[in-house]
């Protein structure tokens, strides 16, 4: 017959087998059935041996000692569940996340706050979802200090909504705004952040974009098109609409804002003037030219003092990026200070794709004209055409110095009562839907559009849709100190374990 | 405090005149350093593809989600080292008390003006420290590789104070279980056993009600220190640890009352 | 005389059905050396621990100067010293450090520290271990560090369970010898099966048979009785014991 104790050591082993068997399997099969079986009974036969022992004994556990040790024992159960109950429902957190994930962004806390009238989410989920923590913390977060109304419901038990809603699946919110609702599919705070946003902000700024001179296409849904910034226009609390450029003689009056897409083909002279006139009387421009053609933009920003020369950024430290040669896709090296670059570091970069360089060059001494966006300072132009099937970066031209290239610049111009604005991009495919959303490229546009009609109030960090970090950490310097400390540490414990087994033995 | 001082002195000297700690230590450090490596290695491949073939791998919709570094480094090295640490912290633990029962040095403990607590408190003290030593030992490497890259040092303290909590967690059942056990083969077998069972008890909610499947989940170690590895530290999960260790250590002093008790 | 008083009246100890003492007399004076003899599970190990404040008695009363050790283990474990069988030892410490540790336990800290280890490693000709790993030393070694440790804090009342078991002849004569060099400076509670040493050390001494009393007195007119001897070894039931005149 096998002793008390041993049998507790038998029954908790078989059942952490059979119990992790179901665990894996998700069905308690004859492996689980036979374990838990032996492991209970064990369990059953060394509680009983034990049972049998006090009763026998009855009178000395009954001990005050032991009576005591009870008491404590028992006092502590209780207090120890007590205060967790406690500081669970105080909801006390520290979020050491980096970068604050879950502290929530002030352009979702102002979305929010933009919302009138009755807001709820509830959050759909299947039971055992994983995920579900996290978007709870997630929620519980944003609507903290707001009377919002947040519940979760298990899909199955509401299969009306499901049909109502079009939920697919788990981890599903539906933010309601009084009659108003709509479906996020995967809660992350930017995906939030823009469903807040559409049910909140209704257009009362209005953004005309040109359209007509071969401009980027915002109908186009492709990666190539432009839709995403229309719509990311339009989340912002633009008015979106189109101004063709071949019949445009004249901003209409209630355009805040115009943007010009790198037209292809030559503006016509009219259109180009009536954008002179918009920005002489206070208008905004937001403008976007591109290496790849010369449209007639480039020759009238430069006459606000922001020439561009028909000519390629090369900055040797950006890597290949998306099949582009090393050097022809900058990635931003710093931000110049300006409300536009509000939050913008050096580790918040935006990529470009082969882009076209600014010199700035003020008309009147009462402009203002700052650069936001710079290479690095081993940039240089590349003015000769590149050959073709180049395989790598191309050479620096004798006659080019390195230097740091401002690829973004933003202008003022006082003009009597008023101000015009433009914000000019030396590249056109860094907003296209294929990289609108990458990095801070979004945010860099989105907070150009809000300087520009001075609605500096917006001027902000969107929260990212991914939420997440998704940098590379230089694995060079990971397997340096892999091989060094990762590797040295164990080496040195090994030995020390080593001479203190052979001190003992000697000792 | 002279004589709590004293005890903790020997039990440390006990503990670390042992090859067993430096072996422990040893192999925990060794792990988390290649877990770490290999995860954040596999994280950077899969960016590299991402970044190298298609850009807009950086855009929320093409590049998967749980490609990030909480999702493919962190959360899977916690996972895989909070399961790696029920097996080397019994062999710590097993000693404490069913050693001193062996040899019956825990006769001369107790009857050398030492109380029963302050013998349960130096134990559990030495012991803490070991695993807090253990986990920092273990941590320089993932710290050094994480600064160079610039990124997530609170997030890895946080993940530290996680696995340190599930280190401390696991630690008091085994020292219970040592309290209780007559040898130290029975005491880390029950260690490691009622360790694998309350480690993760999120499972059962396909299998129970769905109120018992929160109340277990609830008291799982899993459940708990997975906040800590997504960066979030709870006051509830700590007061969870909290409350293990004090439980811990009552039922330990209980042990020692029945012995007393039953001879 | 130095040394503690222990009195026990109408003491018993019982471990659930089983007494493994019951309703024992017994007065040790102080600086007296007492011996307390009998078989396997006559009841002598529980005496002791329950004098330590290891256990707690069942009923009766148990005193050392007075003081109870189940109500106030610890006033009278500051009192005590025990030396127990050999293995009772921490094998992985060195001599020095263990006694230091014993000392640190007992409340010694500093220069009282210092000095009552030295003294301890001088008393029991320690030195050229004092550096040596308790587990590598010789029984004989080993129990002499056992008894430094029990007398380390200049205790009054030594309890030394069994403290020459296993040894060889040579080694159970040194440590007889240290304990005999402590006889008159406190009181000493001696347990064993060696009659001899009973003889050789103890001035009193009592028989316990299956937990009970069965006979005590100077130890030579108790160990003179042939029927006592059988006692003490166990072949003779308890009411044939030879009370002394």
């Amino acid at each position: 017959m096998i002793g008390k104790q041993e049998a507790y050591a038998l029954g908790f082993v078989t059942c952490a087998f059979g119990l992790g068997s179901i665990q894996l399997q998700g069905e308690a099969q004859a492996f689980a059935v036979v374990h838990i079986v032996v492991g209970v009974a064990a369990l059953l036969y060394a509680i009983a041996r034990d049972v049998q022992r006090l009763r026998s004994a009855r009178r000395d556990v009954l001990s005050r000692p032991v009576l005591r040790a009870f008491g404590v024992l028992l006092l502590t159960l209780v207090a120890g569940i007590g205060l967790e109950r406690l500081a669970a429902s105080s909801a006390l957190r520290f979020d050491l996340t980096f970068e604050g994930e879950f502290h929530v962004a002030p352009a979702t806390r102002e979305a929010l706050a933009e919302l009138e009238g009755a807001v709820s989410m509830t959050l759909y989920r299947d039971p055992g979802d994983p995920r579900i923590r996290r978007t709870r913390m997630l929620l519980e977060e944003i609507t903290r200090g707001r009377e919002i109304r947040l519940t979760t419901r298990v899909i199955e038990d509401a299969p009306e909504d499901e049909d109502r809603y079009g939920i697919g699946s788990s981890n599903s919110v539906v933010v309601h705004h009084d009659q108003d609702w709509l479906l996020v599919e995967r809660p992350t705070e930017g995906a939030l952040f823009e469903a807040f946003a559409r049910l909140g902000r209704k257009g009362d700024r209005v953004l005309y974009f040109s359209t007509g001179s071969g401009e980027g296409d915002i109908q186009e849904g492709g990666d190539t098109g432009f839709s995403g910034l229309a719509v990311g226009f339009q989340t912002e609390g633009f008015d979106v609409r189109v101004l063709p450029s071949p019949v445009m003689s004249e901003i209409p009056s209630d355009a805040d804002l115009v943007v010009v897409l790198a037209p292809e083909r030559n503006m016509r002279r009219d259109a180009l003037a009536a954008l002179t006139a918009y920005v002489e009387r206070g208008g905004s421009v937001l403008a976007f030219i591109d290496p790849a053609s010369e449209s007639g933009l480039e020759g009238w920003l430069g006459d606000f003092g922001l020439s561009s020369p028909a000519a390629l950024v090369v900055d040797p430290v950006s890597d290949p990026v998306d099949g582009e040669i090393r050097g022809l896709s900058p990635i931003v090296f710093n931000y110049g200070s300006h409300p536009v670059t509000t939050g913008l570091e050096r580790n918040r970069n935006s990529v470009f794709r082969r882009a076209r360089a600014f010199q700035l060059r003020k008309p009147t001494p009462e402009d203002r004209l700052d650069a936001l966006v710079f290479t690095s300072p081993y940039a240089w132009l590349e003015h000769a055409p590149l050959p073709p099937g180049l395989r790598d970066l191309p050479e620096r031209p004798a006659s080019e110095r390195p230097r740091y290239l401002h690829l973004a610049a933003a202008a003022r111009y006082p003009r009597g009562e008023h101000e015009g604005r433009i914000v000019a991009f030396g590249d056109r495919d860094f907003v296209s839907n294929r990289y609108l959303r990458a990095l801070y490229n979004l945010d860099l546009v989105m907070n150009a559009a809000h300087w520009a009609v001075a609605w500096t109030d917006r001027v902000t960090l969107r929260p990212k849709s991914a939420g997440l970090i998704q940098f590379p950490v230089p694995i060079q310097n990971s397997m340096k100190a892999f091989y060094g400390v990762g590797l040295l540490i164990p080496e040195i414990l090994l030995i020390a374990g080593a001479v203190a087994w052979f001190r003992q033995r000697r000792a | 405090m002279r004589r709590l001082l004293s005890l903790m002195q020997k039990e440390a000297l006990v503990l670390f005149g042992s090859p067993i700690a430096y072996g422990v230590l040893f192999m925990v450090a060794l792990v988390t350093a290649v877990t770490f490596f290999e995860h954040l290695r596999l994280y950077n491949q899969i960016l590299f593809v991402f970044a190298s073939s298609t850009m807009g791998g950086f855009e929320s919709d093409t590049i998967p989600t749980h490609v990030n570094l909480i999702d493919t480094v962190f959360n899977p090295v916690m996972e895989q080292l909070g399961v790696l640490l029920i097996i080397p912290l019994p062999l710590v633990t097993m000693r404490v008390f069913a050693e001193e029962r062996e040899r019956g040095t825990d006769e001369l403990l107790l009857t050398s003006g030492l109380s029963s607590a302050q013998v349960i408190a130096a134990k559990y003290f030495v012991t803490y420290a070991f695993v807090v030593l253990m986990m920092t030992v273990s941590f320089i490497y993932p710290v050094t590789a994480i600064e160079q890259g610039g990124l997530g040092m609170k997030h890895l303290a946080s993940v530290f104070v996680g696995l340190s909590l599930l280190a401390i967690g696991i630690a008091s059942m085994g020292l219970v279980c040592s309290a209780f056990a007559s040898s130290q083969v029975v005491a880390a077998a029950s260690t490691v056993a009622v360790c694998f069972i309350v480690y993760d008890l999120g499972w059962t909610h396909g299998f129970v009600s769905e109120p018992t499947a929160i109340f277990l989940d609830a008291l799982s170690l899993r459940l708990r220190f997975g906040h800590m590895a997504e960066g979030f530290v709870f006051a509830s999960d700590l007061v969870y640890f909290a409350a293990i260790a004090c439980v811990s250590a009552a039922l330990t002093r209980l042990s020692f009352e029945l012995r007393r008790a039953l001879g | 005389m130095p040394g503690a008083r222990v009195e026990a009246r109408a003491l018993s100890r019982r471990f659930a059905e089983r007494t493994a003492l019951g309703a024992l007399d017994l007065t040790i004076e102080p600086g007296e050396a007492f011996g307390l003899l009998g078989a396997n599970g006559a009841g002598k190990t529980t005496f002791i621990r329950l004098v330590t404040g290891f256990l707690a008695p069942s009923s009766g009363s148990l005193t050392v100067d007075g003081v109870s050790p189940a109500d106030h283990p610890r006033d009278v474990q500051q009192r005590l010293g025990f030396v127990s069988e050999v293995s009772h030892l921490y094998p992985d410490l060195g001599v020095e450090r263990y006694l230091r540790f014993a000392a640190g336990i007992r409340g010694l800290s500093g220069e009282r520290q210092r000095q009552a280890v030295a003294n301890a490693v001088e008393t029991f000709h320690l030195e050229t271990v004092r550096k040596r790993r308790i587990g590598n030393l010789s029984k004989g070694f080993a129990q002499r560090v056992s008894l430094a440790q029990a007398l380390i804090h200049d205790p009054a009342l030594v309890i030394a369970d069994e403290p020459t078991s296993g040894l060889d002849p040579l080694q159970r004569r040194d440590v007889q010898t240290a304990l005999a060099a402590e006889a008159g400076n406190r009181t000493l509670l001696l347990c064993t099966h060696d009659l001899d040493e009973a003889r050789s050390l103890t001035t009193r001494c009592a028989v316990l048979s299956e937990g009970e009393l069965v006979v005590s007195g100077p130890t030579e007119e108790v160990l003179a009785g042939e029927t006592n001897l059988a006692l003490f070894r166990g072949t003779a039931p308890p009411h044939e014991a030879e009370v002394p005149a």
